[in-house]
């Protein structure tokens, strides 16, 4: 066969941007050329482009004991319900009495191929919050955002409270953290205003913001009325989040949603027609389906076949409450079970619907294709644990690290492996945590025991 | 729009007609054109004679006509439609024939070895022809998706060039995101 001649640049990174991550990472050692091409800003956005444009991929993870798994997760092409996972080692550690202690974490928001992860370590029969991580679990890159306001380390309980990360129009990768003012002295069930924080990847601490909105709910309600440390919904440069609709007088149920644009530092709200019969905001979930925002319904207690309740925000209509009951599924029975949970994980692609279902014995990960309205059982050939959570993900190559540094990779190392993560200069915990808590504005230094490679 | 003829000269000059609309589907003929710069025949001296009647088929297919193009390029669906209620059925048929005609179009075009694929990439490139650098672009990467980076170097004719320790680095890498997923 005739030779092939070498080709352009640009083409070759027009062929690579349409692989999958695995073959773009696996690539990097063809050649000097391909690796630095692939470690390439450019092409890192043009990567990113067309991996959004493409199915989403999903992430499943669980904090193990002395480990934490995480998946990645693919559907495979010819198989129908046997999906192949990919294990990914993310290790995080600190020390504590000249020992690595391993942390655990929360994947709070997804976004761009960056995961932003909530920290926390058991310490007696407490969990305890350590920080929060912008990681890639590509490329194994994480750095530590400072240490907020104090808010965590307050009352030790994470419960409560939410954690959004985005993007805004211009680049700029945002966490909010918004959690209720509360006065932990006062036994009455106060009305608590709402509080935030929020930070820019690469800047040195978090600014407080005001959220013209109050919520009412006592403190001593159920557990299931304490929303758990969740994420907040990105989509399009804007934050959401459920909260519960603020009445002058009463305790109400209803929910409305927060909505946060990430351009301008704004909050608003956006509100329900009375007409709409909606559960109770305790027992809604929010999701991004295809461009828009979802609500379903997360709790059910079944003895009978179930009824998966889903409904459509369309945004862009006048006043923004437009609400599509789209989706009114009869779920199979799972075995007898008295109480289920369900979350929506998002919508991989066209037609395709995915759930995690928590029932007694463990977690289901559910796929719902519409157009046929099925369910099915997703099948992952890995042991995995009995309980875990999903998010829907977006591999892609971009480097927590460069921009919180504001440098760019072209410096000709790469990382791999299991990443651990170590606090430097402070030999214990405590004086670490402590001084995070007289400086706020501290920023910790950690070192990164990953192997480089000079070019 | 009025059809006026224009001549094409391979690098081996030989010379191929193509209409002027047809011609426009190339963003650098389209500027060569709208630029009055036409001084009877084009030379392009990078597109062999072998090469050039395939794009042009390509462009006579294509040409001032976008819209049905881009349509496949973002999957085939319009991801506003599957869920809101209100839209046109019957356009949305209409536009489903219209896309897989060319789909079929597209299939039976794209049918040939991998030198004439390298060839027509670079000719997309240089002519500007985005349609048809994504379709070939498109045909490269699924024909290379799922390869070690060993078969990569053979088939792109590539020595690697890193040094022993470097390689040493690079086979944890690749070990790393090997595609063998774990099912037997």
């Amino acid at each position: 066969m005739e030779e092939v001649k070498h080709l352009p640049c640009e083409i070759v990174s027009e062929i690579l941007s349409r692989l999958p991550i695995e073959s773009i990472m696996q690539f990097k050692s063809v050649c000097k050329s391909w690796f630095s091409l692939i470690e390439d800003p450019s092409f890192v956005k043009l990567q990113l482009k067309r991996a959004k444009s493409q199915p989403h991929r999903l992430i499943l993870w669980s904090n193990q004991v002395r480990k934490n798994w995480v998946l990645l997760l693919d559907r495979d092409k010819e198989g129908k319900d046997m999906w192949k996972g990919r294990d990914i080692s993310l290790e995080y550690t600190f020390k504590y009495e000249k020992q690595d202690h391993c942390l655990n974490f929360i994947i709070v928001g997804s976004c761009n191929g960056l995961l932003c992860m909530v920290s926390t370590f058991w310490y007696g029969c407490c969990s305890i919050f350590y920080g929060i991580f912008i990681c890639n679990p590509i490329t194994q890159e994480c750095t530590m955002l400072p240490v907020g306001g104090g808010r965590f380390f307050d009352g030790g309980d994470i419960a409560e409270g939410q954690i959004g990360f985005g993007v805004d129009s211009s680049g700029k990768y945002k966490v909010i953290q918004i959690f209720k003012k509360q006065s932990f002295s006062s036994d009455v069930d106060d009305d608590c205003g709402l509080k935030g924080e929020i930070i820019t990847l690469g800047e040195s601490s978090w600014r407080e913001i005001e959220i013209p909105y109050k919520s009412f709910y006592s403190r001593d309600d159920s557990w299931r009325k304490r929303r758990a440390i969740e994420g907040m919904v990105f989509m399009n440069g804007v934050l959401y989040c459920i909260i519960q609709k603020p009445t002058t007088h009463e305790v109400s149920d209803q929910p409305i949603i927060l909505v946060f644009n990430l351009d301008d530092d704004k909050f608003s709200t956006i509100e329900f027609r009375p007409s709409i019969e909606l559960p109770p905001y305790y027992e809604l979930g929010l999701t991004e389906i295809k461009g828009s925002l979802a609500l379903h319904h997360r709790l059910d207690f079944y003895d009978e076949p179930s009824i998966l309740r889903m409904w459509l925000i369309d945004i862009n209509k006048s006043k923004g409450n437009q609400l599509y009951h789209c989706d009114h599924t009869r779920v199979p029975k799972m075995g007898r079970n008295f109480f289920v949970c369900f979350d929506l994980v998002g919508m991989l692609s066209n037609n395709l619907l995915l759930y995690t279902v928590e029932i007694e014995r463990g977690t289901l990960l559910l796929a719902h294709c519409l157009e046929k309205k099925q369910f099915m059982r997703v099948q992952i050939p890995q042991a995995i644990p009995s309980r875990f959570q999903a998010k829907s993900f977006v591999p892609s190559l971009v480097s927590p690290i460069a921009i919180a540094c504001g440098k760019t990779k072209k410096d000709g190392r790469y990382k791999f492996q299991g990443l651990h993560l170590e606090v430097v200069g402070y030999s214990s915990l405590w004086e670490f945590m402590s001084s995070c808590l007289l400086h706020p504005t501290f920023s910790p230094t950690l070192s990164y025991k990953s192997q480089y490679l000079p070019r | 729009m009025s059809s006026t003829k224009i001549f094409l000269k391979s690098s081996d000059d030989k010379t191929f007609e193509i209409d002027e609309t047809a011609a426009r589907a190339s963003e650098t003929l389209k500027n060569i054109i709208d630029g009055g710069c036409l001084d009877g025949v084009i030379p392009l001296p990078n597109v062999s004679s072998n090469i050039l009647p395939k794009v042009i088929e390509y462009c006579k297919k294509h040409g001032g006509d976008n819209g049905s193009s881009k349509k496949i390029a973002n999957g085939g669906v319009d991801k506003d439609k599957e869920i809101l209620p209100d839209y046109d059925e019957e356009e949305d048929k209409r536009e489903k024939v219209r896309v897989d005609e060319l789909k079929k179009w597209e299939e039976e075009y794209m049918d040939f070895d991998q030198q004439v694929l390298y060839d027509l990439m670079l000719a997309a490139n240089y002519l500007h022809i985005k349609g048809l650098l994504d379709l070939t672009v498109e045909k490269a990467a699924s024909m290379i998706r799922g390869r070690t980076p060993d078969q990569i170097r053979e088939n792109f004719n590539i020595n690697s060039d890193f040094t022993p320790e470097e390689e040493e680095e690079m086979i944890l890498i690749e070990d790393e995101w090997d595609d063998e997923w774990a099912f037997d």
